[in-house]
């Protein structure tokens, strides 16, 4: 069974305050008829001496850990200045509802918060994890990577312009525009340059010019036969368009006489194994020195464009006879083939 | 640019992919701009000309 409580009075004590004045009781005598009233006396009473306070200690100030505990709200006119600026020695902080500026020790403004417009300058680095931005003007922007657009930022956008306030480049979504402006791509001693007009390019695509005056001997007229040292290999990187020409200029065909008063030769260009284009046949005119019989040459020319695959593709150049038993040998006076790689 | 003489085969180009394979076959020859003229225009025969840088080459390695 709980035990009823007991409940004791509460007993203030009594305790002067401290620098009390205590008021001395007036004394009365001889109060028999007469009241006989005797003012109190002080003598040399000293006024209390002054306290300072030396910390404040409250629920939204510290002062003696140095803290401030609680919002404070600057006035109108409010401020803080942080240092004080003396040339040449240190400069200082100022905080104000206008903004937040600083001074270097040579007095020069090294950044400044405007508190109305937002506007904010920084002489020096401004480093930043990322930078999210509705615009930027800089007379320089330092970053590892820039990205323009994207997921909830629309397409990406940038312009450059002259001094003029006209648009030279804008590179966005759609490509590169470039207005009264070039791209010029250099490299180790070659330059090459696209504008309006054209390229322009120091650096020559990849060609090959193979001659040789000498076809070898041939009598078939169903198989060809390479043209000695007219065979080359072509290498490409990537899938690529190349010029490939080949072309004979005089010289003579030389050939057992048949019961024909003429020789032919046909020619073509493969790559690997496919023949490119069509056959070009080479006739001659009878040339009789007396003591034996040659057939001067014509001249002809075959031009392909072909597409080669990655790797490497063999290009030559074949003749065949198309008299049935004659043998001919091409000795032209000079038998090209050339390619030319399209891009490189 | 180089040039390249082999056989009755004389061969211009600047491609890399040709020029690595001309590098692998011992066969060719480089020869000079004037000697590549004087084969193209048939000044000089490449047997002359072969046997000159020939010539070249073999002083060039005894010194």
């Amino acid at each position: 069974m709980d035990q009823d409580k007991v409940y004791y009075p509460e007993i203030i004590e009594t305790y002067a305050l401290p620098e009390t004045v205590v008021e001395e009781e007036t004394s009365s005598t001889n109060y028999v008829g007469k009241t006989n009233l005797v003012p109190t006396t002080q003598v040399d009473k000293k006024f209390p001496p002054r306290n300072f306070a030396r910390e404040t200690i409250s629920e939204t100030l510290n002062t003696r850990t140095k803290k401030i505990l609680g919002e404070f709200t600057f006035g109108q006119v409010g401020a803080i200045a942080i240092g004080v600026y003396e040339n040449g020695v240190s400069g200082d902080i100022r905080i104000t509802p206008n903004g937040i500026t600083a001074r270097d020790i040579n007095g020069n403004a090294t950044f400044s918060i405007d508190g109305n417009t937002g506007d904010a300058v920084f002489k020096g680095t401004v480093t930043a994890g990322s930078v999210i931005s509705g615009s930027i003007i800089s007379g320089s922007v330092i970053s590892g990577e820039i990205y323009l657009g994207g997921a909830n930022n629309g397409d990406g956008l940038l312009v450059v312009r002259d001094a003029l306030d006209n648009d030279i480049v804008i590179l966005d979504k759609d490509g590169i525009t470039i207005n009264n402006g070039k791209i010029e791509l250099n490299t180790s001693g070659s330059t090459t340059i696209i504008d309006s007009l054209g390229l322009i390019s120091g650096s020559n695509f990849p060609f090959a010019q193979i001659t040789s005056s000498d076809t070898g001997d041939n009598n078939d007229t169903t198989n060809y036969a390479d043209v000695t040292d007219m065979t080359v290999d072509v290498t490409v990187a990537r899938t690529q368009q190349i010029l490939v020409m080949a072309r004979f200029a005089g010289g003579e065909i030389e050939g057992t006489l048949t019961t024909v008063p003429y020789a032919q030769a046909v020619f073509r260009l493969v790559a690997g194994s496919t023949q490119l284009g069509n056959t070009v046949s080479i006739s001659s005119i009878i040339h009789d020195s007396g003591t034996s019989v040659s057939y001067a040459l014509g001249e002809a020319s075959i031009n392909q464009i072909v597409t080669l695959p990655a790797g490497t593709t063999t290009i030559k150049l074949q003749f065949k006879s198309s008299i049935s038993g004659q043998t001919v040998r091409v000795v032209p006076s000079r038998c090209e083939l050339i390619y030319f790689k399209m891009g490189s | 640019m180089k040039n390249f003489i082999k056989n009755t085969q004389i061969i211009r180009t600047n491609d890399p992919e040709m020029l690595s394979l001309i590098k692998k076959d011992s066969g060719y020859k480089e020869v000079s701009e004037k000697d590549y003229k004087d084969a193209i225009n048939f000044k000089s025969s490449i047997d002359t000309i072969y046997t000159k840088e020939k010539k070249n080459n073999e002083l060039d390695n005894y010194l």
